[in-house]
């Protein structure tokens, strides 16, 4: 009896402590070679993602223990976009801990949806495109894919520092746009009707060890490995998605 | 260049003192470094990394100076982040290997620095810590920094965003920093900045450093 409810208050103990859990990839690790290795997918997954996902999880059970406000305790229940999209009721340090490790969390749970496995015609990676409804949408904001690459690509290569550039869909206009992000700031946080569709991360460590400084090169290849098809679904549910007046 | 000076035309003076920035040499070889900082990040780090900074800053002042004679100045403002950018890159960088040294060639803070640290710090452990907690903790790439606050005549510690330059963003005079981007560590450190930070100070170069607060405390 005793044993059991030691057990038990352990097992509570260990499951109220994990509000957010670092999602698996889809993939092997070394699915995405030759454009990411898998040492690089082994670091960015298990070190950098996971230290993001514990750090939210150290920061939401502080706020919790730490406080008596009944609102803030429910916030911080809730799912982190929820929590993300009300940075400005988590008092200071927390909030820029949760600003920059859940913008981190959420932000690489997309990216590693984002790509696939390359295709091959005859040894010759083949570069995946868009097609259907997200296809007419790229032609008709960037004029043509060839147009959306190049600006895309001018973005990520001209973001200073470290962050993410993003195609989005503002779900009040339903209309496309680049944008980028410093850091591991999301979009959703400036704006919750921003929804990223696709995204890439320009932090060195998404590609230093292959690319060395040569990020032009990184973002040239990283076309190659977009999974285009989920994409679409993104773009489906978020021209679908309803505003809440 | 003196001489060549003298020589000219006046209306040539202007397009010749035009002088271009330059990557200057590290004070010792790629590997000397080692094993805290390994000979294929100095040499990436100086040759592409500092390198670029010098170029696009180069670049970047052309296109500002012809800005600047068309009046133009709408190309000025849009010009401000590429030399802020640039600027502070080869300003930070040109400072960075000067405050390094071969572990053989170390040396401790002595003398009127050593007396500061020990007044604005408590002792050179205090300071360590206080400044590798600050480096570490940057959110993104950046820099961590001690540095001189001229009006109090206090050290003090700073952390700057990005290439932003110490003494133009926050008035204080760099004596040594730690360049904590990414591509200062990563292929041999990978993620773990702490170690990279806590390695640095075994190839701080204090002598310089002390001669920076000299300066510092003159200009």
């Amino acid at each position: 009896m005793l044993i059991s409810s030691i057990i038990t208050i352990c097992l509570l103990i260990c499951v109220q402590s994990q509000y957010i859990t670092l999602p698996p990839l889809p993939y092997n690790y070394d699915a995405l070679e030759p454009i990411l290795s898998e040492k690089i997918m082994r670091l960015h997954h298990l070190k950098h993602h996971q230290t993001y996902t514990t750090k939210v999880n150290t920061a939401i059970e502080s706020i919790i223990n730490e406080t008596t406000d009944k609102d803030l305790i429910k916030l911080m229940k809730s799912d982190i976009n929820t929590i993300l999209t009300n940075l400005n009721q988590i008092p200071q340090p927390y909030r820029q801990t949760l600003r920059n490790n859940g913008g981190g969390y959420i932000n690489h749970k997309l990216f590693w949806h984002l790509m696939t496995k390359p295709t091959y015609i005859n040894e010759t990676i083949i570069e995946p495109q868009p097609d259907g409804i997200l296809l007419n949408e790229i032609n008709n904001k960037f004029q043509s894919f060839t147009k959306f690459k190049e600006q895309f690509t001018n973005n990520a290569i001209n973001l200073f520092g470290s962050g993410w550039t993003w195609l989005m869909v503002n779900v009040s206009t339903k209309e496309l746009a680049i944008n980028s992000t410093a850091n591991q700031d999301s979009l959703i946080m400036e704006n919750k009707y921003h929804v990223p569709i696709l995204g890439i991360d320009v932090w060195e460590h998404a590609y230093y060890l292959t690319y060395e400084n040569r990020r032009n090169e990184y973002v040239d290849n990283w076309f190659k490995i977009i999974n285009w098809p989920y994409v679409q679904e993104l773009y489906m549910d978020a021209i679908g998605q309803h505003i809440d007046l | 260049m003196q001489s060549i000076l003298k020589l000219c035309p006046r209306s040539c003076i202007p397009l010749i003192a035009r002088l271009k920035h330059t990557l200057p040499d590290l004070p010792y070889d790629y590997n000397a470094l080692e094993p805290v900082i390994s000979g294929e990040i100095m040499k990436l780090h100086h040759q592409k990394h500092h390198a670029t900074y010098v170029n696009n800053l180069n670049a970047a002042e052309e296109k500002y100076k012809d800005a600047q004679a068309k009046n133009d100045l709408s190309t000025l403002i849009h010009l401000q982040p590429s030399l802020r950018f640039n600027g502070g890159g080869h300003i930070n960088h040109a400072i960075f290997w000067q405050i390094l040294c071969p572990k053989q060639g170390g040396n401790q803070p002595s003398g009127e620095l050593s007396e500061a640290i020990t007044r604005d710090f408590g002792s050179l452990d205090k300071m360590i810590q206080q400044l590798s907690n600050a480096s570490v903790g940057i959110q993104g790439s950046g820099w961590g920094w001690l540095g001189l606050n001229k009006q109090e005549n206090k050290l003090q510690i700073a952390t700057c965003a990005n290439q932003d330059p110490l003494q133009a963003t926050t008035g204080l005079i760099p004596l040594f920093g730690i360049d904590v981007w990414e591509h200062a560590y990563y292929l041999q450190y990978k993620n773990v900045r702490a170690d990279y930070v806590k390695n640095i100070f075994n190839i701080a170069n204090w002598k310089r450093v002390e001669e920076n607060y000299q300066k510092a405390k003159q200009n």
